[in-house]
Formats: structure tokens, C-alpha cells, sequence
């Protein structure tokens, strides 16, 4: 190789060196703009918890009190049995406590054993937990007032 | 390719690899940056509201409810029992633990003619005139995220249009 034909690979792999910072550049903001939406991460749990929780009170398949209309929220006692609510409840990943109060408590628990984990609750990492009560409308004989808790967990 | 043009090539691609690798390094501090992670917690079901409903279908005696007694009181202006009724059920669903704040509030033809709330003054940690329109900082981690819930009353004269609200607060953990 003679002396100019070096000076011009030289020159040559100099030129080169803008354009690749530009094309590192071109490259990385399109990764950059691509990843945008991939990189939002939402947590849904409690709002899908929330909408499960909802179905106990407001549909005649789980504890709505019904006769010629549902009730939503007046909870039916011949319905508050464990098999009728696994079978409303249609989820197998979600640990729920119901505790329904009036003169007496009467709890049932869906999935049990991940509705045994609610002490780990405090670890907000790796467990999803709501807890929220209602005021029922309870039917029996007569109608009475009391209120429904549901707690549930859920391993994320 | 002579020694002087071997060295200025070398000290070149050592600038060039710095700027790649500072580009590189540019490119994951700018994303650890952006990246957040989004948290959808509840959803608002229209205005209706299980525990207002069954607050006013509570049958205080035989065919007697909470909605007839806001409508007695009303006309009677008398409101004791109303105040001890709805203290007795909010007391007991709103717990300090979970949901703190409870304010219900009844109005006719937009003038109020009574409210009753928990003991818990949301005001005491709210920095804006607004108490029910903003989000509520408790300590570092828990908020209360207030909800107002109304429905509508109807009273025997057809003229009076009536409302009750319902506002709650529960705490959420961030």
C-alpha cells in the first residue's frame, strides 16, 4: 500500500465516525420511541378485584335477594352457602373472606387457601389485597340490616 | 501506515468507542427514567352506591323506613332520630381503619337541610378549599380517595327536587 492510498483508508474510516454516531443515534431514538408503550406496566389487580367483589352484591347468581326483581345489595340467606358462591365467583387465583354480620357472624371462605394469606398482605410486592364492607340488607324471615365484609387476596 | 498516523487513528477510535458507550449509557438512564408503572385501583359504577341504597330501604319499623324519615324530618323539622339513625349505620360500615370519612348530605331544591359526617375531619388534611374534589395525602404511603355517590328523593310535593350524597372516603395504599 503506498502512502496515499493509506492517507485515504485513514480519511476514509475518519468520515466513518460521524456517521455511525448518527446512525446510533437514528437507531436509538426509534428503540427508544418503539419501546414507549411496551414500557407502561399497569396493575389491574385491585380493580379487577373490585369488579369480582361487585358481582357478589349486585348478581342473582351470587347473593342478590330476587322475586320478581333483583335486588341489588339485599343479600338472601339461602344463597349465602359456599357452594353457590364458589360457583358465582369463577376464579381460582383470588383468595376471598366474606364475613357476613348481623346478630351472629357467619364467614365463608372461596379458595381457601389463598384466602389464608392474607397476613402476608402487608407485602405489597408480591400479594394484592382489597378489604371493603358493605351495608346489606339481609333476607330472612324479615328483612334486617348488617353488613357483608370481603376481603381478598391475591399472589401477584 | 506510519507510527504518527497509527497513533492518531487509535486516539480517534478510543473518542469514538467513549461516545458510543456514552450514548449507550445515555439510552438505559433515559429509560430507567421514563419507565412508571401504572395502577388502575376502581372504577366508578355510575352514581348508585349499594350502602346509600340500603341506608334508605333500612326499615326502622313495620313499613317504615329511612327514606320516610328523611321525609318526616323534613316537613317536621325535626332531625334528632335522623341523626342518630344515620350515625348508628355510617358508624358502622365506615370503620377508621379502612374507610375513615363518611358525609352525607341531604338537599332540596339545592338548599340543605341536613349533613351528618364521621368524626374524622378530612379538612384538618386537606391544603385546598375543595375537601371532596382532591386526593387526600395521610401519611407517605396511604391516601384517602374520596367518592360521592347521589340519588334522587322524591317528596310528596312534586315541586321540591331532592337530592342526598353520599361522600366516602377510603383509604388506599400507594
Amino acid at each position: 500500500m503506498n502512502k496515499k492510498s493509506q492517507f485515504d483508508t485513514t480519511k476514509e474510516l475518519l468520515l466513518w465516525i460521524p456517521r455511525i454516531i448518527l446512525i446510533v443515534i437514528v437507531v436509538g431514538t426509534v428503540f427508544y420511541i418503539v419501546t414507549i408503550p411496551i414500557r407502561k406496566n399497569f396493575e389491574i389487580n385491585e380493580l379487577h378485584q373490585n369488579i369480582l367483589r361487585q358481582r357478589f352484591v349486585y348478581s342473582e347468581n351470587c347473593m342478590a335477594y330476587k322475586e320478581n326483581k333483583i335486588y341489588p345489595g339485599i343479600v338472601d340467606i339461602k344463597k349465602f352457602e359456599k357452594e353457590n358462591l364458589e360457583k358465582c365467583f369463577q376464579s381460582n387465583k383470588i383468595g376471598v373472606t366474606l364475613n357476613l354480620m348481623n346478630n351472629t357472624l357467619k364467614t365463608i371462605k372461596i379458595n381457601e387457601k389463598i384466602a389464608e394469606k392474607d397476613i402476608f398482605c402487608i407485602d405489597k410486592k408480591h400479594f394484592s389485597c382489597t378489604n371493603y364492607t358493605y351495608y346489606v340488607l339481609i333476607k330472612n324471615e324479615i328483612i334486617e340490616p348488617g353488613l357483608l365484609n370481603i376481603h381478598m387476596v391475591k399472589t401477584k | 501506515m506510519k507510527k504518527g498516523e497509527e497513533a492518531l487513528t487509535f486516539v480517534f477510535s478510543m473518542i469514538f468507542i467513549m461516545v458510543i458507550l456514552f450514548l449507550f449509557f445515555s439510552l438505559f438512564l433515559i429509560d430507567s427514567i421514563t419507565k412508571r408503572d401504572y395502577a388502575i385501583k376502581q372504577i366508578d359504577n355510575g352514581n348508585a352506591n349499594i350502602n346509600l341504597i340500603n341506608y334508605l330501604r333500612t326499615p326502622i319499623k313495620k313499613d317504615y323506613t329511612i327514606y320516610d324519615l328523611i321525609i318526616d324530618s323534613y316537613y317536621n323539622e325535626e332531625y334528632n332520630e335522623l341523626e342518630k339513625e344515620t350515625s348508628n349505620i355510617f358508624n358502622k360500615i365506615y370503620n377508621k381503619e379502612l374507610c375513615p370519612l363518611w358525609n352525607l348530605k341531604g338537599k332540596v331544591n339545592n338548599n340543605k337541610f341536613f349533613e351528618y359526617e364521621s368524626e374524622f375531619d378530612i379538612r384538618k388534611y386537606t391544603l385546598t378549599p375543595n375537601p371532596r374534589g382532591n386526593i387526600f395525602l395521610l401519611t407517605t404511603s396511604n391516601r384517602i380517595y374520596p367518592k360521592s355517590f347521589s340519588l334522587e328523593l322524591k317528596f310528596p310535593d312534586l315541586d321540591k327536587n331532592s337530592t342526598i350524597v353520599l361522600t366516602e372516603g377510603c383509604i388506599i395504599n400507594e
